[in-house]
């Protein structure tokens, strides 16, 4: 193991390959940072300059760009609450109300440097549990995938702000989009009233239509020009200043880190799943659970440290197992086997060049990436001086573009219209946006896992309770939307109780 | 120019939708129920009990709406419609003229809409948003532009 790290340490730091890691890690932040332009976009747009590189070069620019694009996503959710990739927008949710407060260059520099460890973190762990995890992952069946995807719905109980019932409307209109379309078992069209819906409602687009073009419209209507909330000058946030902050908070980062790998290692998963478990789970832990959504930073850690995390735990079924555990990893997959190269068992000894490449690049691209983005959100940092008018307008059109590039036609710049348009409307009456991008990000893994798993077994839900994995994941959902409901119902039974109290000693 | 109206009103009006929505859905996936060749869990399943959640929590939100009294404020509400509108157009005439020319036409309409007046600033920003459109989309990343 010893040596083959040695000989993919000396590729990696020759010249051409120095290149490469740099040219991949820019393209990659610029992909991530662009709404509407997810990593596997990137990824399959520079997969025929692979064809003319070495295997392990190649994998080189592709690991680079792949690690890169998911550090990029959080840029723009911070600073203009457009997420540049899904699994970014759970640090919008914290990040930018951080920058409405003054403390963007807090936001963005905690952003970078959570990913960065996050990167760094688990690219250990990949070194060390590659071929154990992917083993792990090989015992979720259609049962264990519906068990968290439900898991990860019922998040809406602690994301949600407000009365639960309006969050759980917001669940099922997320959750009745995504059933527009093609059915994905019986093949049949599911109320496609017009020919686009075939399709179904594409994701990205919403996403942009709810976070982005509706907050163009909240700009709008704000009486203060100026893009932040408070007078005083937005200030990159100090080397010094990142340290402090983050080893006050190196529980959450370490912890956050772990959720994101472990998320990454289960096949279909996915980044944005490992984002969203990562902010929930920082807020469960905290003890200021009351600010977030309103600009903790404690969520910004919590969210970047678990995606880019999950990047890295992507690769350990493909180069173990040969099964991809993200949509970016299919295609990298896809990448390798045009190369001559078979993911799998056999990878470690038929051609171990491949999957050190990897390691050493994910080792070596996160602080890298954090020099990057460092430097690159001094010059980002300047967007918060454009004038609220101004970046309205520039919103809107980046919205346009990003929505265009989802599938090179106006037809999800459309959906995003509509969706900044409903976006809009529920957040001034207080419907929260939150349990509809979690219902079309998990909605369909639910629906398609749990009737897969009645089909094998013959209609029989019970089975399910003889999935140790399962079962366990199942009391964990319930737990998790219970538990913030009866804190909250406490919490408002000891108030009423004390202002009881308060009153008759009064008298 | 500052317009309010009742929280609670329009949270009712809500509920009413979504149990509307909710009992069309369920109508539709009954429909689908009878198409489907699968026994058991159908395609029309899942979105029929997501129906049925959603009339119960539209029900729920109907006569639970009153509990604490709110209001909703709308601002300038006529630049809202107003920016709202001329994207919409925007949009529409992407595909009868193409993204550049009709971007060329609109980014300055929409600067205006928001009460931008300095010329420099509409030429330097349509300039900088069709210059940035042509780079990384058309040139970078190879996305054809309508």
């Amino acid at each position: 193991m010893f040596e083959y790290f040695i000989l993919a340490f000396s590729n990696l730091f020759q010249i051409e390959n120095i290149l490469i890691l740099i040219a991949g890690s820019l393209i990659g932040y610029i992909v991530g940072i662009i709404p509407g332009l997810t990593p596997s976009i990137g990824i399959a747009l520079l997969i025929p300059l692979t064809f003319s590189l070495e295997k392990s070069t190649a994998l080189i620019l592709i690991s680079s760009l792949y690690m890169a694009a998911e550090y990029g996503g959080g840029i723009t959710a911070i600073l203009l609450n457009a997420p540049g990739t899904p699994a970014a927008a759970a640090t919008a949710f914290d990040g930018y109300p951080m920058l409405k407060k003054g403390r963007g260059g807090e936001a963005l520099a905690l952003s970078i440097s959570a990913s960065a460890f996050g990167a760094f973190f688990s690219a250990i762990l990949l070194i060390l549990t590659a071929i154990p995890m992917a083993n792990f992952a090989l015992n979720f069946t259609s049962f264990e995938y519906f068990a968290l995807a439900l898991f990860g719905l019922c998040l809406i109980s602690s994301l949600s702000e407000g009365l639960i019932v309006k969050a759980l409307i917001a669940l099922c209109l997320g959750l009745i989009a995504i059933t527009i379309g093609m059915d994905p078992i019986d093949g049949i069209p599911r109320f496609a009233y017009i020919n686009h819906f075939f399709g179904g409602i594409p994701f990205l687009p919403a996403l942009i239509g709810l976070f982005a073009l509706s907050e163009v419209f909240f700009m709008l209507e704000d009486d203060n020009k100026k893009s932040t909330d408070e007078e005083q000058k937005i200030t990159f946030f100090g080397i010094a200043n990142i340290i402090n902050s983050l080893s006050k908070m190196k529980v959450n980062l370490v912890r956050s880190s772990f959720i994101g790998y472990i998320i990454g290692v289960i096949p279909g998963a996915g980044v944005t799943i490992a984002s969203i478990v990562g902010y929930n789970e920082a807020k469960r832990f905290s003890k200021n659970k009351e600010l977030f959504g309103k600009g903790n930073p404690e969520g910004i850690i919590g969210s970047e440290a678990a995606n880019n995390a999950s990047v890295s735990g992507s690769f350990a079924p493909l180069l173990a197992l040969g099964i991809p555990g993200s949509a970016s990893a299919a295609i990298i997959m896809g990448a390798l086997t045009m190369q001559g190269v078979q993911p799998g068992p056999l990878l470690f000894d038929e051609h171990p060049d491949i999957p050190y490449a990897v390691f050493v690049t994910l080792l070596v691209s996160a602080p890298l990436l954090l020099v990057i983005g460092l430097y690159g959100s001094k010059i980002l940092l300047n967007v918060t001086k454009i004038p609220k008018n101004i970046l309205a307008v520039l919103v809107t059109g980046i919205a346009i573009l990003g929505s265009y590039s989802y599938s090179n036609s106006m037809y999800p710049v459309w959906i995003m219209f509509i969706a900044g348009l409903i976006g809009y409307i529920f957040r001034k009456i207080q419907i929260p946006t939150t349990p509809i991008i979690l219902a079309m990000v998990l909605g369909y893994m639910m629906e398609v896992n749990l009737r897969r798993g009645l089909i094998v077994s013959q209609g029989d839900f019970s089975y399910i309770l003889s999935r140790p994995i399962a079962l366990t994941i199942l009391v964990l959902a319930l737990i998790t939307f219970i538990a913030p409901l009866a804190r909250s119902l406490f919490k408002k039974r000891t108030v009423e109780s004390k202002t009881s109290t308060e009153v008759l000693s009064d008298h | 120019m500052e317009k309010k109206i009742s929280g609670n009103l329009v949270d009712g009006i809500f509920s009413l939708f979504c149990i509307a929505i909710g009992i069309w859905f369920f109508y539709e996936s009954i429909q689908l129920s009878k198409l489907s060749s699968s026994s058991g869990v159908g395609a029309g399943s899942f979105p029929k009990y997501i129906s049925i959640a959603l009339i119960i929590c539209g029900l729920f939100l109907f006569f639970i709406r009153n509990r604490k009294k709110y209001t909703i404020e709308f601002n300038k509400t006529y630049l809202l419609i107003r920016h709202a509108t001329f994207v919409f157009i925007y949009l529409c005439s992407i595909d009868i003229i193409g993204f550049y020319v009709s971007s060329l036409t609109f980014i300055p309409v929409l600067l205006l809409s928001t009460k931008e007046k300095r010329p420099k600033i509409i030429i330097g920003i349509t300039a900088l948003y069709l210059l940035i459109s042509y780079l990384c989309f058309d040139l970078l990343l190879g996305v054809p532009l309508p």
